[in-house]
């Protein structure tokens, strides 16, 4: 038996094994007279007795220090968690910062090449954002967007990534979804941001947004796509801001 | 005699004895591969230091963590401390715990629970202390 035992353990417990070879011992010479066969029991009697106690406590504080193991790494679990949302997310809006959206943008573009999913993106800018700023100060400002975010993401649908893509400005990638249905979550969208009221100013804002998909622009490259985007987000300011245009070849 | 100094590692405890003070003390986390061959030097240097000092011994513990091994090593090293405490020797064992830490609290309160010395356990905040 004592064969199967890791040589650590033996050293770490020597004492134990001591008393383990003293059995043995004794329990292969029965030729002792009773006195002597009396008092080696009463001896192994004790050293069990310590053995039991000792096991007992160090089992007692190995699950105690476990436990304290295991709460460690419950708690390293929620700061990954924590810390993984803080990168992904943008802090004042805390919809997707660029880099995740840009991440799910590029992951979109690499599918669409690969399998064919067609996918849209609409590109979008709060309109005459710098008066804002310099009629009621940056704190404001921050509020404009802040809740502009919050209505753009209400008229979202569950698979559409929606991410701040500069100061005023927002991305949104619509997967499975053509140029003429983004169309429709644009318009629902601009119309939402324009009938809301925001601060105790009661201020009210419009937003102008470049609708694209892939079967009308078949970009090769993630940065030309984004370009057609961008060109048609330019023409909805051009066309009086407050309007969704999609992009034409 | 000499004092002995051992360098916390990735898995060992820091320790120091100082031979002239009579002051051993243990801090940090503890799950070594071989407990046995970590403490055995610590052992050794207790062995010589009741053979050679023969003074008072006072152990001072700030442990964050031990595995199975290490705590049925420091059982042993308290264990012998204990039998030198019996022999009429002046023996302090202090086990600091963090303020907020109650696991490291009850496995001190553990250790003082079997052993016949005197053996606190004291809380202490982290930088203002060791």
């Amino acid at each position: 038996m004592n064969d199967v035992i890791d040589p650590t353990m033996k050293k770490v417990f020597k004492h134990e094994f001591i008393a383990l070879d003293k059995y043995q011992l004794i329990s292969q010479d029965l030729n002792l007279s009773e006195d002597e066969l009396r008092k080696n029991y009463q001896m192994l009697l004790e050293s069990y007795r310590l053995l039991l106690q000792n096991t007992t406590k160090i089992t007692a504080i190995g699950d105690i220090n476990q436990k304290k193991l295991f709460e460690a790494f419950e708690e390293l679990e929620r700061q990954k968690a924590i810390l993984y949302q803080s990168s992904i997310l943008d802090y004042l809006t805390q919809v997707y910062n660029r880099s995740h959206i840009m991440q799910i943008f590029d992951d979109a573009f690499a599918q669409n090449k690969r399998y064919q999913h067609i996918f849209s993106s609409i590109l979008l800018d709060i309109d005459d954002f710098k008066v804002i700023n310099d009629t009621y100060g940056h704190l404001t400002g921050d509020l404009v967007i802040k809740e502009t975010a919050r209505q753009i993401t209400s008229q979202l649908r569950e698979t559409d990534s929606f991410g701040r893509y500069g100061g005023e400005e927002f991305l949104i990638v619509l997967p499975n979804t053509n140029a003429a249905e983004a169309m429709q979550v644009a318009e629902k969208i601009r119309t939402t941001v324009a009938e809301t009221t925001i601060g105790e100013q009661n201020l009210r804002v419009t937003i102008s947004l470049g609708v694209s998909d892939t079967l009308i622009d078949p970009s090769k490259s993630q940065d030309e796509m984004l370009h057609k985007v961008d060109l048609a987000l330019y023409k909805a300011k051009e066309n009086g801001k407050n309007c969704t245009v999609t992009y034409t070849p | 005699m000499n004092n002995l100094i051992i360098n916390a590692g990735k898995d060992t405890l820091s320790i120091s004895c100082d031979a002239a003070a009579g002051i051993i003390d243990m801090q940090g986390i503890s799950y070594p591969q071989d407990a046995a061959d970590f403490f055995n030097p610590v052992f050794d240097w207790l062995e010589n230091y009741i053979n050679e000092v023969a003074a008072s011994v006072t152990l001072n513990l700030h442990i964050d963590y031990l595995n199975t091994s290490s705590t049925k090593c420091l059982f042993d090293f308290i264990d012998r401390l204990e039998d030198y405490y019996k022999q009429g020797n002046t023996v302090q064992v202090n086990w600091y715990h963090e303020a907020h830490d109650e696991d490291i609290k009850e496995t001190g309160l553990e250790f003082q629970e079997d052993m016949e010395l005197p053996f606190v356990v004291l809380p202490y905040t982290k930088n203002s202390s060791v």
